[in-house]
């Protein structure tokens, strides 16, 4: 009976996951992010000519907006848009079902690290496991990942794949070795963070379990030879090319950022007045400034206004008003920490790690906090909040008060994220998802005024990719027609000057620009850019946010 | 017993070393309020040395209230607060020889009427006023967390101390952050070994956390800095751990750690 009671209990919890996951995809988020865009018109490119936007035939990465994105995602965009056709649904859906499946794995994974780490009972476990599913069910971090192909939620499906085949392989039967081989190593395909969290991942869990791996040399062998073959290619390509593999790393790096150097300028500047300017060289000296700037970093990713109350303030990852986490889970996780650190060390100095290795990529990149970055930290926290609740539940006396009062906690949380995902974000914040270029871009299509030219702002986003998509440009076509610059911005991203007849201006100032514009076409500019209007100049057309604000203001040049 | 004496001497030269030399130069002051600064000081110097007898009356050991005093000594903005004129420092002082006497007094009643009478003389000093005039209804709950999460986070107590008006030190928190390593390995410790007894002492740090929170002024509060005994004692463990983890290591390699 009890048996039953869980697998409904799983296939409830799983359901309900993917209700949460799928409902509404092409609206929630509201548009397509430039990103999502690119990797679902390569997609479509493959999937038409078997290679790229650049030419590339079937890439290992992608060049992109020149951020060399992991290909696997656009991979698994292919089939659905064979099925479904180009649009939002196609390119969110494998990151949505994979998110979906990825919370029913969880359910065996912490179960499996709990039996291998500790020596509570069976039913304990299940408890644990069970909550840390309903955890990342209700997680407000895993659903916008999910929600989007941003490369994050299906990395982290192939990290716990990994970890469960793995953890499988040593409880259960060696052979699932093969699958925590093949997983890791499409993980790596998945995301740039994962390059460095997977061989970590790999080495942490060699030295954890070197005994047994000991025992079966021979078969882990053969596991890591064939999952090195799965990575020849990617080898292969950075040898002909290494932004395959550096090319984002380079761009986002703290190193690339002018911040530390700046700052230790100026200490020396200030100090070098009234002490010897080689002492205050030898005190504000770089490689300290960037030790320092890194620990500092990589410790905003476990700072409590990062995780429970503002989030990530980097669009599109931001959910207004709340953090990553739910504030209710900074009780849990705290008691979890301290019942681990005193019942189980080596379970806590696993997490531990699991959490440093998940942080790590991320300290590295002047972007901070990042939650997209440190997506897999969600696995250590997920488990130590379960474990802090089962511990609280176990230790107190009024059990049925604290369920209910835990659980209508729980539940004004859960609906409060609801009301900014599904309601606040898309009708106010649209703009952080590029609201506003489908519509602009279908009305450049179908040029109602006939002009000969369009110019469009570059400002908010890489406007020629969303032309490229929404308007199912031939990808047979596009190198032709496309001029591409290759130089980099101040962010390390590459823009393209011209499609055809329009033009992608990338600092657009009506001063500088006036003079330049050909008559008889349109302009297309973001609302806080400013063009006088005159007897040559007048505007023609506004496009709209939901919420009533101008995304897009289209000028006539006569 | 010799060996501890020659300890506090060392302690003591470091203290006023750190305190003393070049008072009301570092930082510049105008000479009608310099007393106020060499009250403070010396104010600054006895916080140590009680809250070394507390350790070893409490612990029972030498090398944890002897480190623990050195942390304290070295601490930024201890320093920072003992070569300015700080109320703040009266205060910790006040607290500090009442739980010393608290410790040594037996009856109730002296205990009970020691901590009305301190903590009457504590309301005055700090200026605590503002919470008569509090409202929590107009304090929000935003409000509250975020300071929390501020006031414990690595930022704060590593990188960038705000509390002092001008903007406090430029790369330094309320401990250096070298002594991060060693101050995680102490807070862990500390949790793994917590022991009911010492429920008082979180009750005691809450109340303060509390009344920092919900300064008015916060960032610039100073009811925080009541803390920084504890958060000395914490990387005291961390040293006495990590050196006894490298009991075998050469002496060499422990200066470098030092240093």
């Amino acid at each position: 009976m009890q048996i039953w009671k869980n697998k409904l209990l799983f296939c409830s919890i799983l359901l309900f996951a993917f209700l949460l996951r799928v409902y509404g995809l092409d609206h929630y988020p509201p548009s397509l992010f430039s990103d999502e865009v690119s990797q679902g018109y390569n997609a479509y490119s493959i999937l038409l000519t078997g290679h790229d936007e650049y030419g590339k035939y079937l890439p290992v990465s992608l060049r992109s907006f020149g951020d060399w994105k992991p290909p696997l995602q656009t991979y698994l965009i292919v089939p659905f848009i064979y099925i479904f056709g180009l649009n939002a649904w196609s390119v969110r859906l494998p990151s949505a079902i994979l998110g979906t499946v990825t919370v029913g794995l969880f359910f065996f994974l912490p179960k499996l690290i709990l039996e291998k780490f500790t020596s509570w009972n069976k039913k304990l476990n299940m408890r644990v496991s069970l909550l840390a599913m309903i955890f990342l069910c209700i997680s407000p971090w895993h659903i916008l990942q999910s929600r989007s192909a941003m490369l994050a939620g299906i990395a982290l499906f192939f990290t716990v794949l990994g970890l469960h085949s793995f953890f499988k392989g040593l409880l259960v039967n060696k052979k699932y070795w093969f699958v925590s081989g093949i997983a890791f190593v499409l993980a790596i395909y998945s995301y740039y963070g994962m390059r460095l969290i997977i061989p970590l991942l790999i080495l942490i869990l060699l030295m954890f379990f070197r005994k047994e791996i000991y025992k079966n040399f021979l078969l882990l062998f053969v596991a890591s030879l064939v999952s090195g073959i799965l990575l020849l290619p990617l080898g292969l390509a950075f040898i002909k090319e290494p932004n395959v593999v550096f090319g984002r790393a380079r761009t986002v790096s703290v190193f690339y950022d002018k911040g530390v150097s700046l700052r230790i300028w100026q200490q020396i500047a200030e100090d070098g007045i009234t002490m010897n300017t080689k002492l205050a060289q030898f005190y504000h000296n770089k490689p300290f400034n960037y030790l320092s700037d890194i620990v500092r970093r990589f410790f905003e990713h476990l700072d409590g206004r990062f995780l429970f109350l503002i989030g990530d303030q980097n669009p599109p990852f931001q959910i207004p008003g709340m953090g990553v986490l739910y504030l209710i889970d900074a009780i849990f996780i705290v008691i979890g920490i301290a019942y681990i650190l005193k019942t189980s060390p080596s379970l806590f100095k696993f997490l531990g790690i699991l959490v440093i290795i998940s942080i790590l990529p991320a300290a590295f990149t002047y972007v901070t906090p990042a939650s997209n970055r440190t997506l897999t930290l969600l696995l250590p926290l997920a488990i130590v909040t379960a474990i802090g609740f089962t511990h609280t539940l176990y230790s107190i006396r009024k059990v049925r008060t604290f369920i209910a009062f835990s659980t209508l906690m729980y539940i004004g949380s859960f609906v409060y994220f609801i009301y900014q995902y599904f309601y606040i974000i898309p009708y106010t914040h649209a703009d952080w998802w590029h609201y506003g270029y489908k519509e602009l871009v279908s009305y450049v299509k179908q040029n109602p005024l006939n002009v000969d030219y369009t110019s469009i702002s570059g400002k908010a986003s890489v406007p020629y990719i969303f032309y490229l998509f929404y308007n199912q440009i031939d990808p047979n076509s596009i190198n032709k027609k496309i001029i591409r610059n290759y130089h980099s911005d101040e962010f390390g991203f590459e823009h393209v000057d011209q499609f055809d007849n329009i033009d992608f201006i990338r600092y657009f100032t009506w001063e500088e620009y006036q003079g330049k514009l050909q008559s008889n076409s349109l302009l297309a500019v973001t609302a806080q850019e400013n063009v006088n209007i005159s007897n040559s100049v007048t505007e023609v057309k506004k496009i709209y946010f939901p919420d009533g604000r101008v995304a897009f203001r289209l000028y006539r040049i006569q | 017993m010799k060996r501890s004496k020659l300890n506090l001497f060392l302690l003591g030269i470091i203290v006023l070393c750190t305190r003393l030399l070049m008072l009301g130069k570092i930082p510049p002051s105008e000479n009608s309020y310099i007393w106020l600064r060499y009250l403070t000081a010396i104010v600054s110097v006895v916080d140590v040395f009680v809250l070394v007898f507390i350790i070893k009356k409490v612990t029972d050991d030498n090398k944890l209230s002897i480190v623990s005093g050195i942390v304290f000594t070295l601490m930024p903005w201890h320093i920072e607060q003992s070569r300015i004129y700080s109320p703040i420092m009266f205060v910790l002082l006040l607290l500090l020889l009442s739980y010393y006497l608290y410790l040594h007094l037996k009856q109730l009643w002296i205990r009970i009427s020691l901590i009305a009478v301190i903590f009457a003389i504590v309301y005055f000093l700090d200026s605590l006023s503002w919470i008569l005039k509090f409202q929590l209804t107009k304090t929000s709950f935003i409000f509250f967390f975020n300071n929390l999460f501020k006031l414990y986070s690595i930022e704060y107590l590593f990188y960038k101390n705000d509390s002092f008006w001008l903007g406090g030190f430029r790369t330094i928190g309320v401990m250096l952050p070298t002594v991060m390593p060693i101050f995680m390995v102490g807070l862990l410790l500390s949790i793994k070994k917590f022991h009911r007894k010492y429920l008082v002492h979180l009750g005691f740090i809450s109340i303060i956390t509390i009344l920092a929170l919900f300064n008015p002024l916060f960032p610039e509060e100073r009811e925080f800095f009541i803390i920084t005994p504890y958060l000395s004692i914490i990387t005291g463990i961390g040293v006495i751990n990590l050196f006894e983890y490298l009991k075998y290591t050469k002496n060499s390699i422990k200066l470098l750690i030092i240093a």
